[in-house]
């Protein structure tokens, strides 16, 4: 029960932060990977706060989101100039940034060592010490952003940043400001990583900068794409299925010499398969 | 369609997963007398020589039991030193396969596994520096702690009257440690670092850092890096000119070119004996890895201390006699596990002859 | 006289050393359909680019209602001034509804926006079985209507319509310039069309400019004069007539 309750939580996390980067790259168009950072940034809120304060996780969380969205603010500014492959470069540049702030600032974020000892939350004196409770828990918060992520998508704002996809020079031309749009979903889904990583955080209870590399980056954006890009119900799949299948292949047997390097053949194979079959993705509406 | 079959697909696989972790029981260990110690090493990714390593090792004394009074099972999981694939892996073993003890290998798994472990009460021994990993009172660490590493060093400079040391560094956990280590038994000491550079792991250029490493004029410069960037910068510090003398802890042992620092002396956390040495040589016809003879002396001692229990121990039975190992012959040399639960090796002295690490002390 | 709602008056646009715009004004009164035709590269449609501030203009000056106004595409909207781009540009993967709504961005109010959106549909009927069809589900004739529809959300003093006709069948292009006559008719919206389909607009225009090389070489009140004669051959085969 507590490795499914575990597998449940990791699941949750990667939703939640698949779908926030889902907001940027899926609905908006814009090929973001930057997201880890924003991750890393509620990780380490949560970390700090936890393991040098008295605050408490639902306070760390909030304190996530604002570091989260300051700094998405901050680089939203830069990166709204501009489009298509010079995004995505200037969003890994501050991918990188941020990474090494993790790992150089040694006396706030512990750098090469990391953050150990992170508590899990506590609620009216209740510890979400056990798996199952940590999965209740993790549960609830996604529930929350996916109805944000939800009524976002289908609202107004939505329809613009669709838009903004389809063909953001028309949209200037109807008077839209889209930059403001481009960072207005930035922010938002930069709030919602940070969230996740508040709680991946307090649930592995020691992060280091490893967690929060450029690569990860490419890994939530695999989840997105094998997902299918702008749809929530494809961001979680995509999340589930990434995590999952490793997970499913600890449980074929294999000779124990070999069976990690097969594990990694067969997982890379599959997921080919997926994209030959699949391109647009499990449930996407478009091809990035 | 071709939707709903992916689909169809995924919830077969998550179908599975359920019913193995709800129906696929093994037989009752407590009564078959069977430990299960589970392994979490990287077994894929850049590290994987190292958790290869850790394998091997314990795979070699697991084959080396004679008759014992329980049976021993070894169950590896892979984590590519990932920390959400260490917490899938220790969840694992705990809650499916029902280990008895855990090993982790680096500081990064260990603390991560530390904790769960402890709330699960499963015995946890580590193959990391960070001390943290030993806290509560399930964990366990067996390393050549930093500070004893650092002791040695220290020593040895003091023995050579070297009073001027220049140290390049990079930014990762293991080295910042030991670094650390070094410049607090340095205090007091009449030894002065005249210059230190950062450096990045991943990087190739280290030409500028190398530059300024000349200021200080140092009388020996101790290289904390390892492969590939150590080599790198033996090769740039040869290219500026630099014929100072080159030192290290741990990294001469683990590089393949070791004419880029033939005849330097450098300290290695404790050095295995001949016998492990042939027998993992002969197994596997390569040289021991890092941690791979600590991950032998965890098996024996985990055996060791469940075989004195006269009935089937469970964790806390096997933790409290890991807490009173003294003198235990093991591949590190003679080990006791210290009051913070740190399994002690002594760490030596050695130099590179020929092309091989020789120990002078 | 009809009142002038917009005008360019001497403005000249550079792209690096070309001339696009060259000291062109040009005037939009009310309730007139304008005719803006010219060779290939003539700067027509630079003209209406100018006004959205999507040429960079050197020098010149736009007006509104005989005032300067700083040309830049959302304070146009605010004004009045709405454009329907060559191509249609509509969003494909957005339904007809969804369409519609994007170019109402000064309509903050919900019951105004669903008002516009009747009138609207009032004009276009075809539309109104489509609202949950995606755009790239609609024909090319579908597809300029839409675009036309949803100039009008703003419910624009002012419509700038850039090749309204282009890859249309003959047919299919005259529904379209008819459509023209009727925003004009029942809501008195200026429009300045941009085309190649020349004899149709001249017929229904009520003043007519022609580019060449970036100037405006003819600025002609009684646009179906052009018809007869050879002034426009000659601009169309190069030749200055000043």
């Amino acid at each position: 029960m507590a490795y499914l309750a575990h597998l449940g939580i990791l699941i949750s996390i990667f939703v939640m932060l698949s779908m926030s980067l889902n907001l940027v790259v899926g609905y908006t168009g814009l090929l973001s990977v930057t997201h880890v950072a924003f991750f890393g940034i509620g990780a380490y809120a949560t970390a700090i706060l936890l393991t040098m304060t008295d605050i408490g996780f639902f306070t760390s969380v909030v304190v996530g989101i604002i570091a989260a969205l300051t700094s998405s603010f901050l680089i939203g500014l830069i990166l709204s100039k501009f489009d298509d492959d010079f995004y995505a470069l200037a969003s890994l540049g501050f991918n990188i940034i941020v990474f090494s702030i993790f790992l150089n600032l040694q006396s706030v974020t512990g750098g090469p060592f990391g953050i150990s000892g992170i508590d899990r939350p506590e609620l009216f004196g209740f510890i979400f010490t056990s798996n199952v409770s940590f999965l209740a828990l993790t549960l609830i918060a996604l529930v929350a952003l996916y109805f944000l992520s939800h009524f976002i998508v289908n609202s107004s704002f939505g329809r613009v940043i669709k838009a903004i996809r389809d063909d953001e020079k028309a949209l200037q031309i109807f008077g839209y400001r889209t930059h403001y749009y481009k960072l207005t979903i930035f922010m938002i889904s930069a709030g919602m990583a940070a969230v996740a990583g508040s709680f991946f955080a307090s649930y592995i209870t020691f992060i280091d900068p490893s967690s929060f590399a450029a690569t990860e980056s490419v890994f939530i954006l695999s989840m997105v794409i094998l997902g299918g890009l702008a749809d929530n119900k494809g961001a979680a799949l995509g999340a589930a299925t990434i995590i999952l299948l490793p997970e499913f292949l600890r449980f074929v047997g294999m000779p124990s010499d070999i069976a990690a390097q097969m594990r990694q053949v067969i997982y890379g194979l599959l997921l080919i398969v997926l994209m030959i079959y699949r391109p647009q993705g499990f449930l996407g509406k478009y091809r990035l | 369609m071709k939707t709903k079959w992916i689909i169809g697909i995924i919830a077969a696989v998550i179908l599975v997963i359920v019913g193995i972790a709800l129906f696929d029981r093994s037989p009752d260990q407590a009564e078959a007398g069977l430990i299960k110690i589970g392994v979490v090493a990287p077994l894929t990714g850049d590290t994987a020589f190292l958790g290869e390593g850790v394998r091997e090792a314990m795979l070699l004394a697991k084959e080396q039991l004679g008759d014992t009074e329980y049976q021993y099972e070894l169950i590896f999981e892979d984590d590519q030193l990932d920390p959400k694939m260490t917490a899938s892996a220790t969840n694992k073993l705990i809650d499916i396969d029902g280990v008895d003890v855990l090993v982790s290998f680096s500081s990064g798994s260990g603390n991560v596994v530390a904790p769960i472990a402890e709330r699960n009460e499963i015995v946890h021994l580590g193959i990391a520096s960070d001390p943290n990993v030993a806290n509560g009172f399930y964990n366990f660490i067996h390393w050549t702690p930093p500070a004893e590493e650092a002791r040695v060093f220290v020593e040895e400079l003091e023995k050579r009257n070297i009073s001027r040391l220049g140290m390049i560094v990079p930014n990762q956990q293991g080295a910042v440690a030991v670094a650390d280590a070094v410049k607090e038994r340095l205090e007091g000491t009449d030894i002065e670092i005249v210059n230190e550079q950062t450096i990045n792991a991943g990087d190739t250029d280290f030409r500028t850092a190398v530059n300024k490493a000349k200021d200080g004029n140092p009388e020996i410069y101790l290289l904390f890096a390892f492969t590939p960037e150590l080599e790198i910068l033996g090769r740039q510090m040869k290219e500026a000119g630099i014929t100072t003398p080159l030192t290290s802890i741990e990294a001469f042992e683990l590089t393949e070119e070791r004419d880029l620092f033939e005849g330097y002396w450098y300290v290695n956390a404790a050095e295995p004996t001949n016998e492990f040495n042939q027998a993992f040589n002969s197994r596997t016809g390569k040289n021991q890895t890092l941690g791979a003879p600590n991950a032998y002396d965890i098996f024996n001692l985990v055996v060791s201390v469940t075989e004195d229990e006269p009935q089937r121990p469970t964790p806390k039975d096997i933790a409290e006699g890991l807490k009173d190992v003294e003198n235990f012959n093991g591949a590190l040399g003679n080990l006791s596990v210290g009051e913070n639960d740190i399994i002690l090796s002594p760490a030596a002295v050695r130099i590179i002859q020929n092309g091989q690490p020789v120990t002078i002390k | 006289m009809k009142g002038t709602l917009l005008q360019l008056v001497g403005v000249s646009v550079h792209y690096g050393g070309v001339k696009a715009l060259d000291e062109a004004s040009i005037e939009i009164g009310e309730g007139q359909i304008v005719a803006l035709i010219g060779p290939n590269g003539a700067g027509k449609s630079t003209v209406i680019k100018s006004v959205f501030g999507l040429a960079p203009i050197q020098s010149g000056h736009i007006l509104w209602h005989e005032k300067e106004i700083e040309p830049v595409s959302y304070k146009m909207v605010q004004q009045g001034v709405a454009y329907v781009p060559q191509g249609r540009q509509i969003f494909s993967n957005l339904t007809v509804q969804d369409n519609l709504e994007i170019g109402g961005v000064v309509i903050k109010d919900k019951k105004i926006m669903r008002s516009r959106i009747a009138d609207v549909l009032d004009m276009f009927p075809d539309l109104k079985n489509k609202l949950s069809a995606k755009g790239r589900e609609l024909s090319g004739g579908q597809q300029q209507m839409l675009a036309l529809a949803r100039g009008l959300i703003t419910d624009p003093k002012v419509l700038m319509l850039d090749e309204p006709s282009l890859g249309l069948a003959p047919k299919i292009a005259k529904e379209v310039f008819e459509k023209i006559i009727e925003i004009k008719e029942r809501r008195n919206t200026a429009i300045l069309v941009v085309e190649h389909n020349i004899r149709p607009l001249l017929e229904v225009a009520d003043r007519v400019f022609v580019l060449a090389r970036g100037k405006v070489v003819i600025d002609e009140p009684n646009p179906k004069s052009l018809l007869e004669g050879a002034r426009l051959e000659r601009v169309f085969l190069g030749e200055r007539i000043l």
